[in-house]
């Protein structure tokens, strides 16, 4: 029954909703979200941060109540943490510039195929997404060894006389991220190529252009901010990587993530809490300036 | 429960009265109750009223937490039916292996997630400085009076109970490997062809074991010696290490992936890895001296089943349950009169003189202060190796 029934009916309507200004509402919709967003992120973060102001100890993992910037000296202070550092920045920008420039060349070869071929080169990335991160490294590295089916088959046509070392090493390292991040960078810049208008590749052919110049100067500048999407995705995943260092790396190979681990093993929380800080800092200032970068590029809007 | 079951000495008492009594009572028939069958029948009710007041806890169900894996295994498999055919009470096993400071540390005061559980001496050690344990009432556990003196002496603290040790030695991969170490310093030997694996997650067993093959102190004094560090990481860089491994895991999978040919490892888990494992023909060997380590069990602080858990302490200390518990894993037990298997009486030292001499136990108490040094030292070392 209706309000309109209600009154003619004689019944006395429902008091009407006061109207709250459209900010009010706003924050009230928000609420929830940052709610959400307090108790799964700000939380957790400032109480690593306690953590890693807390006073380092031999005896214990933690000392509760004090207060101490030992965790950071430390890090200033190793050899072995700067190396970890320089080398985990060092290897998101290698593994992120590999995923970024096959991730393209891979999804303009999916956007420029058609029919089946096109199915299968995405069915192909979309199947290694569904799968579980640990299977596929375990299957990298069952694949990859000095036992495994590429070097039988390299040994085997004569290519190498024994067998590459392909992992415990930087090459594996690579590799596994690889098997991490590139699904991701393809699907961001097929999902952007898929808005190009192939006519305006036809009309640069038409104009003279050899397919290489058309995909440089018609294709390549549509597809960054998937580009840079990718890439983002890519060094945010780069920089934090554990398992691929930890199943396809070796100890030369130290990454912070890993690092991490190594100290909450060994129970020095304040330290593995202020590596984690600085990560993290790292990767926000890393994708703070890229995406200031887009911005003033004029592509910040797309992204 | 806990009244039907009563404590494990209780109940051995029971068993060992139990023809007899039973058998009289039931041949006496109803109606007619001589001197012996009243005595015998008082006996077991006295027997019983113990149990249901000196059991302790509240009398349910107990919960042991222990190596989780092949040790997992063998307590679900042998220890628990034992104990509770014995006792009649609930053993609830859980398996963990890293985390275990981490899971009481997290639990309320008074409600840990286990009640008692094994621990490494560097468990042990942190795990007293946060008063994690409960003291250990020896009147609980008269079997400790069984223990081996050089297995009693690795801790020097009453908050926990060493029930058995192991060895560390090496498996390696049979169709790879054609000779063996008879010590850890044939390992820088120049002949010795060898892709050899160590574990890397903690400079404990490496370390440990590059002391003893450096052979500048007796029983890798090394180690607690500032002075004579250097010389165990000039002996670890001489070795043929292809791997630092993480966790056993890793290790197999090296070694079957052609990474390493051999690495150093747990003898008791190298055992139960071949048994179960017939992928790769696995050797194993336990140089003449080497490092080993004592599972000690400790009481969780706050447990409501203190002294069932003492109880249960006693238990596995107990004669026939150390012999049950050494056929099934390849350890090295705490009770002097344990009888173990042929192979683990070929590489493991029983005896007490043969422990003193043959192998070296890792101590954390006595490293646990420049502990943070030595680690960073070999993180370092094996960054840059």
């Amino acid at each position: 029954m209706s309000d309109a029934d209600a009154v003619g009916e004689g019944r006395p309507s429902r008091p009407a909703l006061p109207s709250l200004p459209a900010v009010t509402r706003t924050r009230l919709l928000l609420a929830p979200l940052v709610l959400f967003d307090l108790l799964a992120f700000v939380v957790p973060m400032g109480y690593l941060l306690r953590v890693s102001l807390s006073e380092r100890s031999t005896r214990q993992a933690l000392v509760r109540g004090t207060w101490s910037v030992d965790g950071y000296r430390f890090l200033l202070e190793s050899s072995l943490l700067r190396r970890v550092f320089v080398f985990t920045v060092l290897f998101a920008v290698v593994a992120t510039l590999l995923a970024v420039g096959l991730g393209t060349a891979y999804a303009y070869a999916a956007w420029q195929a058609s029919g089946a071929v096109r199915t299968v080169l995405l069915a192909g990335i979309v199947m290694s997404m569904f799968t579980t991160l640990v299977v596929k490294l375990f299957a990298a590295l069952v694949v990859f060894s000095p036992n495994g089916v590429v070097n039988d088959a390299l040994v085997a046509s004569g290519l190498v006389g024994t067998p590459l070392r392909l992992i415990n090493n930087e090459i594996g390292l690579v590799i596994g991220q690889l098997y991490v991040v590139l699904p991701y960078t393809v699907l961001s810049v097929y999902s952007v190529l898929t808005s190009l208008d192939e006519h305006l590749v036809e009309a640069a052919n038409d104009l003279g252009a050899t397919p290489a110049r058309a995909a440089r100067e018609v294709v390549l500048p549509h597809a960054v901010p998937g580009m840079a999407v990718g890439g983002v995705i890519a060094f945010a995943w780069s920089a934090g990587a554990f398992a691929a260092p930890a199943l396809l790396g070796s100890k030369s190979e130290l990454t912070v993530a890993v690092e991490v681990q190594n100290r909450l093993t060994s129970f020095e929380y304040p330290v593995a809490a202020a590596l984690s800080v600085v990560l993290t800092t790292v990767v926000l200032a890393v994708l703070a300036a890229g995406l200031y970068g887009l911005r003033r590029r004029g592509g910040g809007h797309d992204v | 429960m806990r009244s039907e079951g009563g404590t494990f000495d209780e109940r051995q008492v029971q068993a060992g009265d139990h023809d007899g009594a039973t058998g009289s009572l039931g041949r006496g028939g109803a109606g007619r109750v001589g001197r012996r069958e009243f005595l015998a029948a008082g006996g077991t009710a006295a027997t019983l009223a113990v149990a249901g007041c000196i059991g302790g806890g509240d009398g349910g169900s107990l919960t042991v937490s222990t190596w989780s894996g092949a040790n997992e295994e063998v307590f679900r498999e042998t220890i628990k039916p034992m104990y509770e055919e014995r006792t009649g009470n609930d053993l609830e096993v859980v398996g963990s292996w890293t985390n275990i400071l981490g899971q009481l540390r997290q639990s309320p005061s008074d409600d840990p997630p286990f009640d008692l559980t094994v621990g490494s001496s560097r468990d042990h050690y942190l795990g007293a400085q946060d008063e994690l344990w409960e003291p250990i009432r020896y009147e609980n556990v008269p079997n400790a009076e069984t223990i081996k003196p050089a297995v009693q002496s690795n801790l020097d603290s009453d908050l926990g109970v060493p029930v058995a040790y192991g060895v560390m030695g090496y498996a390696y991969d049979a169709d790879a490997v054609d000779f063996e170490l008879e010590s850890w310093r044939d390992l820088i030997a120049e002949d010795v062809d060898l892709d050899f694996a160590l574990p890397g997650a903690y400079f404990f067993n490496a370390v440990i074991m590059s002391a003893i093959a450096a052979d500048e102190a007796p029983m890798a004094e090394e180690m607690y010696d500032e002075d004579q560090r250097d010389a165990i990481f000039d002996t670890l860089s001489e070795m043929p290490v292809a791997k630092f491994y993480e966790g056993a895991e890793d290790m197999w999978t090296s070694m079957s992936g052609g990474i390493a040919d051999a690495g150093q490892y747990f003898y008791a888990y190298s055992r139960r890895r071949d048994e179960n494992d017939s992928e790769l023909n696995v050797g194993f060997h336990v140089p003449d001296r080497t490092l080993g380590y004592v599972d000690h069990y400790q009481v969780a602080r706050g447990s409501s089943n203190r002294q069932q858990a003492e109880e249960f302490i006693d238990f596995l200390l107990d004669e026939e349950v150390q012999t049950a518990y050494a056929e099934a894993f390849n350890l090295g037990m705490a009770n002097e009169n344990a009888d173990h298997p042929e192979a683990t009486r070929e590489e493991v030292p029983i005896e007490n003189d043969e422990l003193d001499e043959g192998i070296v136990f890792k101590q954390y108490s006595r490293v646990a202060e420049v502990a943070p040094d030595l680690d960073e030292r070999f993180k370092e070392f094996q960054n840059q190796f």
